[in-house]
């Protein structure tokens, strides 16, 4: 995750390379990097190369023009339906547009927790305190592999804190299973979705009530109900627009913004209460990811549920969240406010970690 | 290996849907295209050895299955075969390697063969029998939990920890014939010896002894455990995905320790009966020794409990029948495991050209330029 003042560095180095004399291939997600860094564009879609603005196309062109040609090189047919993406803006129009104002009770509260780390991986090392309120997304920002996984798994219960309390409305849930704590409302969307996430081999339907094997109205006295497991598999995947044969194709043979579909409806059913979400949107497409995110702001938006946001993705972090934690070397560097100017705060407290570590 | 097969599903159009019949016929051949083949490759190594390949089969299938003696004598030993395919197919579904089953079978016999005389001698032969199937399915199931602690509490591999298990367990029975149970009949030490009429009763009007019937009835119980519990759910997922039956909040310890016992009692279960239904008694050194071929069996089966049926009803005549016949052409018992050994290899070799043209017609299909994993070439699929 660069901070916007790491892409701008980015960029001059770019510049360096290209009076050097070397050409540069320069592969991103974000339309507005490209632009900004690219001499000439091209697409790439499903393996094959869809099309190419050319170098004098790119500096006769506004930039509105370029965008929509490159948006409907990417989906033909659909540039009107994505005209607010946040993929295709810029990171500082995007500061502030998650905030919401209405928050209220607190819901999930990590009290001088520490995690640590395996097999040389980051924990979290110093004691960290976060609030999520109900009605509020609390962002988490950082570069990957800087303690954001364990503290997901510590508060899903996949892993033991070595310090410190987290608690679920008010109730200490430290000492809880994982199940116990999925029972109380804490829900838990991995990024690890083909690795966790789901069964591959198991379908779809079985996929989306993994998580209340053995519970009422699915089962009765241990014994599977399928029509029943079959009626909610399709009523989920019609309310999410799942892309699939059937509710008894095998998971693992949807595609990934298909899976992430089911693994994010499964997480969002029988009211849940906080929502822990890692990288939600990490490798999903532009469409896919407006749908992930619209889901995320509408669970807060009910103001009886919160979020953990955790992203390395800083535009996401800005749309979706009311305030966003910063998270360097397994040290919670600070927390923002997600306003105008939020993203050069966020980028600051990230430089300050790997200063300070 | 299902994964292949479904992707293949996708996409192919809705048009193409293949009858009922055709498809179950398809997956008949898939299971049994490599005895075919193992059949025949058997039979070119008997024309080089300079025997007959068909006086051999048709012997093995004449005195195991088409004579009414040999047909019981298979169905008999079909009993014991059958349970113990049950057992492996619980721990391999929950992804537990279960190799210790030979010690888990000797275990449970040699406690039920040590205590069984004196039992029905003192109380109603229907009460000892069944308390007697009792002990053997809970020393089987004991004999696991050394292992399958070390799996859920330590992570230790169960493959290593069952096989050490195996050998204690197989030394153990043989002490315990040789020390506390042992008896001055016979020259070899073996236990004291049911009387027959007491053994496990014959189903009327043949000699076949129940333990047919109570394998018939387990299996059932156990297809409908893995098909329709909630349980049943938890152990596949934690066969299939261990890393997601934790995520799903399953107590991954608890069902570890569960589905291994049950695995080997089971496998005691299936010593019980036929030590209660064959023997009587138990020899010092007996080691039938039926788990090592039942693992080929089950995977051949697809670890499906009632698929599995046939498949044991075959090795069975192949165990009856193939001693006549080896005996008639001339060849020492021995060719019986290379002729299994040929089955497992081309079953290996089918599963690898099933899976590779599964992944070439994919290819076809889609083209080479889009990719699988997009959702593009899901709904174009439909």
């Amino acid at each position: 995750m660069l901070t916007p003042k790491g892409i701008e560095d980015l960029e001059s180095v770019i510049v360096h390379l290209k009076e050097e004399g070397l050409a540069v291939i320069f592969i991103t997600h974000k339309l507005h990097e490209a632009f900004a860094i690219g001499d000439c564009v091209s697409v790439l879609r499903q393996g094959r190369l869809e099309g190419t603005i050319d170098n004098e196309t790119m500096r006769r062109s506004t930039h509105a023009e370029l965008q929509r040609m490159v948006v409907d090189l990417m989906f033909p047919g659909e540039v009107e339906s994505l005209a607010n993406v946040a993929e295709l803006r810029d990171v500082s129009e995007l500061a502030g547009t998650g905030r919401k104002a209405k928050i209220g009770e607190p819901l999930l509260e990590l009290v001088d927790v520490k995690i640590p780390g395996k097999h040389g991986e980051i924990g979290i090392e110093e004691p960290i305190s976060l609030t999520v309120h109900a009605g509020e997304v609390v962002g988490v920002a950082g570069v990957d592999g800087n303690g954001q996984r364990p503290l997901a798994e510590a508060i899903a219960g996949q892993r033991h804190v070595s310090g410190g309390d987290i608690r679920l409305a008010g109730k200490s849930i430290r000492r809880l299973s994982i199940g116990a704590r999925q029972h109380l409302g804490l829900r838990y969307v991995t990024d690890d979705r083909l690795g966790e996430g789901i069964v591959g081999a198991l379908s779809v339907a079985v996929n989306m009530v993994s998580k209340r094997i053995g519970a009422r109205p699915f089962w009765v006295h241990g014994r599977t109900r399928s029509a029943v497991i079959d009626k909610h598999a399709k009523d989920l995947v019609g309310e999410y627009n799942i892309m699939t044969p059937s509710t008894e194709t095998p998971a693992g043979s949807l595609s990934g913004g298909n899976i992430q579909k089911v693994v994010l409806a499964r997480e969002l059913d029988f009211d849940p209460k906080v929502v822990v979400f890692n990288k939600p949107t990490y490798g999903l497409d532009v469409k896919t990811t407006t749908v992930v995110r619209a889901r995320v702001r509408e669970l807060a938006d009910t103001g009886t549920a919160g979020a953990l946001v955790i992203s390395t993705d800083l535009e996401e972090l800005l749309v979706l969240s009311d305030r966003v934690a910063v998270l360097s070397r397994g040290h919670l560097m600070g927390v923002v406010e997600n306003k105008p100017g939020a993203e050069q705060e966020i980028g600051a407290l990230m430089i300050g970690g790997s200063h300070g570590g | 290996m299902g994964d292949m097969a479904n992707q293949e599903a996708i996409s192919a159009g809705p048009v193409e849907r293949p009858a009922a019949w055709r498809r179950y016929g398809k997956e008949f051949w898939r299971h049994f295209a490599p005895v075919v083949y193992g059949l025949a490759a058997g039979g070119v190594l008997l024309l080089i050895l300079g025997k007959n390949p068909i006086t051999f089969y048709w012997t093995t299938i004449e005195s195991g299955l088409l004579s009414w003696n040999g047909l019981m004598q298979t169905l008999i030993r079909l009993a014991p075969l059958l349970l113990m395919s049950a057992g492996f197919i619980v721990a391999f579904q929950a992804g537990l390697w279960n190799i210790g089953g030979d010690g888990q079978f000797l275990m449970a016999a040699a406690v039920v063969g040590g205590l069984g005389a004196s039992m029905v001698g003192a109380m109603p032969v229907w009460l000892a029998l069944v308390i007697l199937c009792i002990i053997g399915f809970v020393v089987g199931g004991a004999w696991t939990i050394v292992p399958s602690a070390l799996k859920a509490y330590y992570g230790m591999n169960e493959i290593i920890t069952s096989l050490m298990m195996a050998y204690l367990g197989t030394n153990l029975a043989n002490y315990l014939i040789k020390g506390p149970f042992i008896t001055d009949v016979g020259f070899v030490p073996q236990t004291n010896v049911i009387p027959f009429a007491d053994l496990l009763p014959n189903i009327p009007g043949t000699r076949i002894h129940v333990g047919i019937i109570i394998a018939l009835l387990v299996l059932a119980v156990v297809h409908y455990m893995q098909t329709r519990t909630g349980y049943g759910l938890r152990l596949r997922i934690l066969g299939a995905n261990p890393k997601a039956a934790v995520h799903a909040g399953i107590n991954v310890k608890r069902d570890i320790m569960s589905s291994f016992a049950l695995s080997g009692a089971l496998i005691g279960l299936a010593a019980a009966v036929e030590v209660l239904g064959v023997w009587g008694y138990v020899r010092a050194d007996w080691n039938p020794a039926f788990g090592m071929t039942l693992f080929a069996i089950v995977f051949l089966a697809g670890l499906n409990v009632m698929v599995v049926i046939p498949f044991v009803f075959f090795f069975a005549i192949i165990q009856i029948g193939g001693h006549e016949a080896a005996r008639v052409v001339g060849l020492p018992n021995d060719f019986l495991l290379l002729l299994v050994g040929l089955i497992l290899f081309f079953m290996v070799l089918t599963e690898w050209a099933r899976i590779k043209s599964a992944v070439s017609k994919k290819l076809k299909k889609t083209g080479a330029g889009s990719g699988p994993g997009t959702d593009k070439a899901v709904t174009d699929g439909r």
